[in-house]
């Protein structure tokens, strides 16, 4: 039975009765569920983000049940290690020379956009595969030739080449000096 | 433990603020609209992505009319959740509309646009009727959602240290070094600085090892809040990915107390504590 707590203003103890009780078993109930619940969601949030070698396979699997669909994020961040080789996509059709595939004017969102692609393909041609997959081409492709063609222009799209351009260093002690890797991309 | 309205008025408003000034300065125009639709389609399994990847989801050439809807519509419900006290069902769509444009810019994506998108789904159950979310003192929803984000926070820093902790740059002191000579971030100049660039690799391991634990003390919570601030603005400035940075300066806000922000004429009135107290 708890203690009876005084009136606020008058100083003299309040009854407590069968209701207020229910009411205090009630909220005692209501913490213990939301505490569970915060460090449930947190501990599996934990199991999806941490690093394979620190979670058991099966709580990763359940992790990534739970949080893939609604709270995915990652927290790589340069993490393990930063990339050694820096990457950018080079396109050519016509007599047009080798440039990046990002011709126009760069917006934000277009600068990521292109960088996050070239990383796709870089780790694509890391795994010994020159061939990107089909939509990363398509996006590639799109990339390049917009702004190029009018809206509803009619012309038909020149065949594109690509290709991966890297600068690598080589000594991570000295950073500064890189070495350019091109690769071509056979793309169908 | 308990919930602080003051902080959870503070965050809600610094998180719109960021939603605003990203939203407005990434997804804008035509320009845009094209690097969005680049992002090829892809979904997560389960029933949920109709929710998650509806706009994605939606045919060529709808998703961009929706798209031209979306975008407006959202800056709008933040500038109204901005200045008036948050519902529920302004939060959940403001949460709904950033995270489909999100996902269907996925390859534009970053840590701090994923950040922002777990912050806003746990605004939700922060917004709206202060009885059933328990902002006038009773148990409520805005108990679990309030601590849910203050760990979310944690769990980002303590992720990234413990991966980087498998690696061996970022031990050897190498990795601020190798960033910065790759032309997509920077800054270079710190490579004629070899000391500085091993210093601020491993002062970048120690916060980010750190600052899960400072947090509980309030001393060092915000001594370590202004590193963080300073290392976050570093990278906002020298490395292009300034959203990233500013997402978690404006989660901060949720580690603040409520004596701390009613100290500060400023916090306060980012608080906005007088009169906007929803009561529907």
């Amino acid at each position: 039975m708890p203690a009876h707590p005084r009136d606020e203003l008058t100083g003299t103890r309040c009854w407590i009765g069968p209701l207020d009780e229910l009411h205090a078993v009630d909220l005692r109930r209501k913490k213990i569920l939301f505490i569970s619940m915060i460090t449930l969601h947190s501990l599996l949030l934990a199991c999806y983000t941490f690093p394979r070698a620190w979670v058991p396979e099966k709580l990763r699997v359940i992790g990534q049940f739970y949080a893939r669909p609604l709270f995915h994020q990652q927290w790589l961040l340069f993490a393990p290690d930063p990339p050694m080789c820096s990457c950018g996509l080079e396109a050519k059709w016509g007599t047009r020379p080798w440039a990046s595939i990002d011709r126009g004017p760069s917006g934000y969102l277009k600068r990521r956009t292109v960088q996050a692609l070239a990383r796709h393909v870089q780790s694509e041609v890391h795994a010994g595969d020159t061939i990107p997959a089909k939509e990363l081409v398509h996006a590639m492709r799109a990339m390049a030739l917009y702004s190029e063609f009018e809206p509803g222009e009619g012309r038909s799209l020149p065949r594109v080449e690509f290709r991966l351009v890297e600068s690598c260093a080589t000594d991570p002690g000295r950073p500064a000096q890189r070495e350019e890797r091109v690769t071509h991309l056979h793309v169908p | 433990m308990m919930v602080q309205w003051s902080v959870i008025r503070l965050f809600q408003r610094t998180v719109l603020l960021w939603v605003i000034g990203f939203t407005s300065s990434a997804y804008w125009g035509f320009e845009a609209l094209n690097a969005m639709g680049l992002s090829p389609l892809y979904l997560p399994s389960g029933p949920l992505k109709y929710v998650t990847h509806a706009l994605a989801m939606l045919p060529d050439g709808v998703n961009d009319l929706v798209v031209l809807v979306a975008v407006p519509l959202l800056i709008l419900l933040s500038v109204h959740d901005l200045l008036r006290a948050p519902r529920w069902w302004s939060a959940l769509l403001i949460w709904f509309l950033y995270t489909n444009l999100m996902n269907r810019a996925w390859l534009a994506g970053s840590g701090g646009q994923q950040l922002i998108a777990n912050l806003l789904f746990w605004n939700i159950f922060l917004s709206g009727n202060r009885t059933t979310a328990g902002l006038d003192g009773a148990l409520g929803w805005s108990f679990p959602a309030f601590w849910i984000l203050r760990l979310q926070v944690l769990i980002a820093y303590l992720a990234t240290a413990l991966h980087k902790l498998t690696g061996t740059h970022w031990l050897d002191g190498t990795a601020m070094g190798v960033v910065a000579t790759d032309p997509a971030f920077g800054p270079l100049w710190i490579v004629d600085q070899p000391f500085a660039a091993s210093l601020s690799t491993w002062a970048v391991l120690l916060f980010q090892i750190t600052f899960p634990l400072a947090v509980w003390l309030l001393r060092a919570r915000y001594a370590w809040m202004f590193f963080g601030v300073l290392f976050h603005m570093a990278t906002a400035l020298w490395m292009d990915i300034p959203e990233m940075g500013l997402a978690f300066i404006a989660a901060y806000a949720i580690w603040f107390d409520e004596q701390t922000v009613q100290r500060s004429v400023p916090m306060r009135r980012l608080a906005g504590t007088a009169g906007s107290v929803s009561t529907a």
